[in-house]
């Protein structure tokens, strides 16, 4: 017999409405033009940024957070690919800094797999994707800052005390910055280094933003319930709570 | 091996494991439970077979650039050198022998320590930038900063005894509330890109042309 396990049915509840709520937005969505994603300032200034380093001619540089692979990793591949297709097609360099080993693969197949749409697998360069193991990713990103004199830097993904060493330094360069996190505790210094900046969620949405895909639509809608639902939640949980009242309390803690 | 099926595989095996896993966390089934423990240790020993990869790429990066005597290629000798000398070493005498030791407790670890305590400066430098007031919405930061690191530190104290209790407000009910909704947000959209990439809906990481 499945047991549910205690303190995870409230969980559970909200996340099979979340799963259908996905499955609804997404079959109104699959053959719709007009998708609903508001705009992302920072996901447009790729474009602006891409067309820098190209009248500059000098490279650009990605460089992945140095936490553990998450949920963040897949939302910065999907930046990585957006980035290195239009890199590709405007002939620009761009190096990728990649601090997990398990993910180098995975790295450079993205990145390959962006030249080829393009139709230039030749101008795929293996060694601009580079493992720089964790410990030594940031010495080695400010050496490359330096030595290549980037004039845009990418930073995505799960990023922990490396985000304001990488920031700054690519601010003394004088590259243009995007970045993006979910991690709050280095958000505030994504914010004051850099050009552009994708707050929590919005790096979640980049993949779906980018490529317009309207199977994709329907999880980001379902997202947009689901906060209004935590909201909603929110406030009936303070005013129970202020007067007195524990059932809420209760029901979540399930 | 198609070009289909390397796309295809990844994602089943994505796929099952990650309902696997889920159910696991829902539900309480022995079996189930034996499979996900099995699954997170097998992610352990993938990424150990990882490094391997890693060792590959630096490897072939720097001998490129010792090759072809770019731009200080000496480094790339050293790189190389430490590489394979502190991996041989470990092998050698294993990772508890002196020799070993004395390289991590008296090179690794104090390099690694400078890094950390050089994030002060980084730190220092982005706020200087950060406070100039050119908007309402800086000053406001500016005000709130001012107040906090006053809130800080004995001085502060001996300015305003109130400082202090200031400092706490404004680093509980406000900063708290902002960091909530920002986390909120961040967990739904964990949850809502797991969903993507265990449908299959997710296929960046799989790499080759797209769609």
């Amino acid at each position: 017999m499945w047991v549910i396990r205690t303190g995870r049915v409230s969980v559970f509840v909200f996340f099979v409405l979340f799963a259908y709520l996905g499955y609804m937005a997404m079959s109104r969505f699959k053959k719709s033009r007009d998708l609903p994603i508001r705009r992302l300032a920072g996901l447009d200034a790729i474009d602006e940024a891409v067309g820098r380093i190209t009248e500059m001619g000098r490279p650009a540089a990605f460089v992945f957070g140095n936490g553990t692979l998450e949920a963040q990793w897949f939302a910065a591949f999907d930046i990585l690919r957006y980035c290195s297709r239009e890199t590709a097609k405007y002939n620009a360099d761009m190096i990728v800094c990649n601090p997990l080993a398990e993910v180098q693969p995975v790295v450079e197949e993205v990145v390959r797999g962006a030249y080829i749409a393009e139709g230039k697998p030749q101008d795929y360069k293996p060694d601009n994707v580079r493992y720089l193991s964790d410990t030594g990713l940031r010495a080695a990103v400010l050496g490359i800052f330096q030595r290549e004199k980037v004039a845009a830097n990418f930073m995505f993904g799960n990023y922990y005390h490396e985000s304001v060493i990488f920031a700054e330094a690519g601010n003394a360069v004088g590259a243009i910055q995007i970045s993006g996190t979910a991690n709050t505790h280095q958000i505030p210094f994504f914010v004051a280094s850099c050009d552009y900046t994708l707050l929590g969620e919005e790096i979640f949405a980049a993949g779906t933003y980018l490529s317009r895909d309207p199977a994709q639509v329907g999880s980001l809608v379902a997202q947009e319930y689901a906060k209004y639902f935590a909201v909603i939640v929110l406030i009936i949980g303070t005013i129970m709570s202020t007067m007195g009242y524990k059932t809420l309390d209760q029901i979540l803690s399930r | 091996m198609s070009k289909s099926f390397r796309r295809e595989f990844p994602m089943w095996v994505g796929l099952v494991v990650g309902i696997v896993v889920i159910i696991d966390y829902f539900f309480n089934i022995p079996v189930l439970s034996i499979l996900s423990k099995e699954i997170v240790q097998w992610r352990n020993i993938v990424a150990a077979f990882a490094l391997a990869l890693g060792v590959g790429n630096l490897t072939r990066i720097h001998s490129h650039a010792i090759g072809q005597k770019k731009e200080y290629w000496f480094f790339s000798i050293l790189l190389l050198v430490t590489m394979y000398g502190y991996i041989a070493l470990g092998l050698i005498t294993t990772s508890k022998s002196v020799p070993y030791r004395f390289f991590w407790d008296n090179m690794f670890q104090p390099l690694s320590g400078t890094w950390y305590s050089m994030t002060v400066f980084y730190m220092t430098s982005a706020c200087w930038r950060a406070f100039r007031i050119k908007t309402p919405q800086a000053a406001v930061m500016m005000g709130a900063a001012v107040l906090a690191m006053l809130g800080q530190v004995g001085i502060g104290q001996v300015i305003w005894s109130q400082l202090p209790a200031i400092k706490s407000w404004l680093q509980g009910p406000p900063t708290t509330a902002g960091m909530r909704g920002i986390t909120i947000g961040a967990a739904l959209g964990m949850i809502s890109m797991s969903f993507r990439v265990i449908l299959g809906l997710e296929r960046s990481h799989l790499g080759g042309v797209g769609e």
